[in-house]
């Protein structure tokens, strides 16, 4: 016979009271206290050199830039006016057109009303580098970013700047949208002819790509073509070629001569990216299948030959494969943003809705686990959420050589928690630079420099196979304007790696406001920065640049 | 202060969940059904598939995926007779568009033309009734044996299966019986030139097959 308690336990209460209390008690650790405090020091730690503003009196951001050989960084970066003014003469490339502030837009919901923050107030949609606006500036910066060596600017509304290289002799190319003021810049102007098809693009309708001088006083020639584009990109291929993304793609000289062009392989929408070592194309996106039981959103990765035709198809096994019983994969997936290293491995960042994803798996086996340890996070316990995944696939075979899910954990419950990436960039020493946005949790490496909550736009570099966290922080009041549309998720940082004074280095570039109106509000973060206080305008350009040897 | 909370969240959750206190009934053992069909008609989602496999890695591995054939099929777990007879008709294959040498049946796979992937089995052999008690609980096993036939060949097979009963809990909502078979198969059973004489091609399939009944309380379900 039992005895008669006065309370008989019920043994699901156990261990909930446990996990109260021990959270509660702070006994328990979370994820978030797992991961902070492995990555307090980190194994492999970057050293911030700078990070600070540079702006004047108008609205501007930066977007891209490179190196010069006497240890001159070259900043690139989009004015909005009506001054820019950086505390140094300007040279001004072109005829100005008149120019006003540019008028902040209120964001609306998909019904076409106004959204509202929790403090009742509009919401405002960030600028962009598609803006009527956007003009394009160098800043040529000390090695220690302490010193302006010149600014350089387009004539107003001439162009804007969504992307950027520098070549070993210091020469500089920029591209982004135009109008027909382009053609005032200077140098050899001329009109490529416009694409043979149409793109179905949208973000912009003329584009261009420009060489200056290693001084950038002088344009030394200018390409400009009409037709729909997303926002244009630029990248020197291992021979020393331009690979210029506009409504198509082209292959220059650089001399400006046009070598090649092509429509950009699977038509219109998705993202792509051109092998610098052979030449191929890689292009990323999603595959809608019908609903069921089988997920819906389907990653899709296709390669291209130089010629356009298609290669392989990776991912992409099919909404209703994928929902077998024995497979399950359900977590809806896809892949947003793609890029290659120098060695011509094939990089991509990708989002799913749960843990659940093809993302885990190979790109030609889906039976097979691919490479995705790397920092051992994990999304058990997660809900619906946005998660990212950072990919690294060796494109002899196309297996994965390295890869992270990247998630934020929840503080006080043992979860994981939202996060995003919109920016994917290999760096010269082969480290994988990203930035994004995550919700409140984001793990952070000992050396941020954030300095509040963990949540917000962040940055991130890890290792060459993803395997070791070398950096990670929060970037109050950063990321504020959107650079390109290389990502589904808008990329709101350029990131730009070579070497500086012999040291590999990464520079992250964006538009910063003023203070955070996020998780905290901080102002952008600061070490060693020239410019004191933020200069005025929505956004000042802002740099985060990190010695990777250290 | 928190090591009282502990305590206070234990005796408080503890007594909410207070039950009565006469015992329980022990919970009748779950009946398993011994037979069950495998149709195309049920149900709508995908349930079939055949992967082939180069057991070295080098060469990708080719999946398809589709629906039983027309003709009833129908597993017996009955251990005095067991029994099994159905078809797989996989007519999708995954990544079928682009260049598909690398793949283990790339030969047999022109872009976006796969071939008919169908395996017909009409014997089961060597059954094992699952082990339901003890610590290691292990499900059916027993030979099918049957036909292959992709790109005008037909081979016969035999395959190692497993014959996994599910509840009917999970995402998988209705009670039913997962198969998963195995066998190799030569390169030249397929007509493969390019790989080594000497290598071989697993052959993995996967089939759900559901009580004979599900298929109609499904149907009234919806009505």
């Amino acid at each position: 016979m039992k005895p008669n308690l006065p309370f008989r336990f019920h043994a699901a209460a156990v261990p909930l009271a446990l996990s109260l209390a021990f959270s509660s008690a702070g006994l328990a650790d979370t994820r978030f206290d797992e991961f902070t405090k492995k990555y307090a020091s980190p194994a492999e730690p970057v050293k911030v050199l700078h990070a600070g503003l540079l702006g004047g009196a108008g609205t501007e951001w930066l977007a891209g830039g490179g190196f010069q050989a006497d240890g001159t960084i070259v900043l690139a970066g989009v004015a909005l006016g009506p001054v820019l003014d950086l505390g140094v003469k300007e040279t001004v490339l072109g005829k100005d057109a008149a120019i006003t502030a540019p008028e902040p837009v209120a964001k609306k919901d998909k019904k076409g009303n106004p959204e509202i923050d929790k403090e009742g107030k509009p919401k405002i949609e960030p600028f962009g580098w598609n803006h009527e606006n956007a003009t394009g500036f160098i800043a040529r910066m000390s090695a220690d970013m302490k010193t302006i060596k010149s600014v350089t600017r387009f004539a107003w509304k001439s162009g804007g700047v969504t992307g950027a290289a520098v070549d070993a002799a210091g020469n500089i190319y920029l591209c982004g949208p135009a109008t027909d003021s382009i053609a005032t810049l200077g140098g050899d102007v001329q009109a490529l002819p416009a694409p043979a098809e149409d793109s179905k693009r949208s973000g912009c309708t003329h584009s261009y790509i420009a060489r200056l001088t290693p001084d950038a006083a002088k344009v030394v020639w200018v390409r400009h073509v009409k037709g729909a584009s997303d926002a244009p990109a630029l990248s020197l291929d291992a021979a020393g070629r331009l690979n210029f993304r506009g409504p198509d793609f082209r292959v220059l000289d650089v001399s400006g001569k046009q070598l090649s062009a092509m429509p950009i392989p699977g038509g219109g929408g998705g993202f792509a990216a051109v092998n610098p070592v052979d030449g191929t194309i890689a292009r990323c996106g999603e595959h809608h299948w019908s609903t069921g039981r089988e997920p819906y959103r389907c990653p899709t990765l296709n390669i291209y030959k130089p010629d356009g035709s298609l290669l392989y198809q990776l991912y992409d096994w099919g909404g209703p494969f994928v929902g077998l019983n024995n497979l399950r994969l359900v977590s809806d997936t896809a892949i947003r943003g793609v890029t290659y290293d120098a060695q011509g491995n094939l990089l991509f960042h990708a989002w799913s809705d749960g843990g659940n994803s093809v993302a885990l798996r190979e790109p030609n086996d889906i039976r097979a686990n691919a490479k995705m340890g790397g920092l051992g996070f994990s999304a058990w316990g997660a809900g619906v959420l946005s998660l990212a995944y950072v990919v690294k696939v060796d494109t002899k075979n196309y297996r994965v050589i390295g890869g992270t899910p990247w998630m934020a954990y929840q503080k006080l419950v043992n979860k994981p928690n939202s996060a995003r990436v919109s920016t994917l960039a290999s760096a010269a020493d082969g480290s994988v630079c990203f930035a994004g946005g995550s919700t409140n949790g984001l793990i952070q490496t000992g050396n941020a420099i954030g300095g509040g909550e963990p949540g917000g736009e962040f940055v991130a570099v890890l290792n060459g196979d993803c395997s070791a966290l070398r950096f990670s922080s929060a970037m109050p009041a950063c990321g504020q304007t959107i650079v390109d549309d290389s990502s589904e998720d808008r990329a709101r940082w350029g990131i730009v790696s070579g070497k500086l004074n012999g040291k590999s280095v990464a520079l992250f570039l964006c538009g910063a406001a003023e203070k955070n109106s996020s998780y905290d509000t901080n102002p952008p973060p600061a070490v060693n920065t020239r410019q004191p206080k933020f200069g005025g305008g929505a956004t000042d350009g802002y740099a985060l640049l990190l010695d990777l040897s250290k | 202060m928190k090591i009282c909370l502990f305590f206070f969240l234990i005796i408080t959750l503890g007594a909410s969940a207070q039950q009565p206190s006469a015992p329980a009934p022990a919970p009748a053992a779950p009946t398993v059904p011994v037979q069950f069909a495998i149709t195309p008609a049920f149900p709508k989602y995908v349930t079939a598939d055949i992967e082939f496999r180069d057991p070295t890695g080098v060469k990708w591995p080719n999946f398809f995926y589709g629906k039983p054939g027309v003709t009833p099929g129908v597993v017996t777990l009955d251990p005095a007779k067991p029994a099994a007879s159905f078809t797989l008709l996989c007519d999708k294959m995954s990544q079928d568009r682009g260049d598909q040498s690398r793949r283990v049946l790339g030969e047999l796979c022109p872009p976006e033309k796969p071939p008919v992937v169908t395996l017909t089995i009409t014997a089961l052999s060597g059954f094992v009734p699952a082990s339901t008690t003890g610590k290691q609980k292990t499900p059916a096993t027993a030979d099918l044996s049957g036909t292959l036939e992709i790109a005008g060949r037909k081979i016969p097979v035999k395959a190692a299966t497993t014959l996994r009963n599910h509840d009917g809990r999970g995402d998988e909502k209705n009670a039913a019986l997962m198969l998963d078979g195995k066998f190799a198969l030569k390169p030249a059973d397929l007509g493969l030139k390019t790989l080594a004489p000497n290598s071989g091609v697993d052959v993995r399939f996967s089939v759900t097959a559901f009580p004979p009944e599900a298929a109609a309380a499904a149907a009234a379900k919806k009505k």
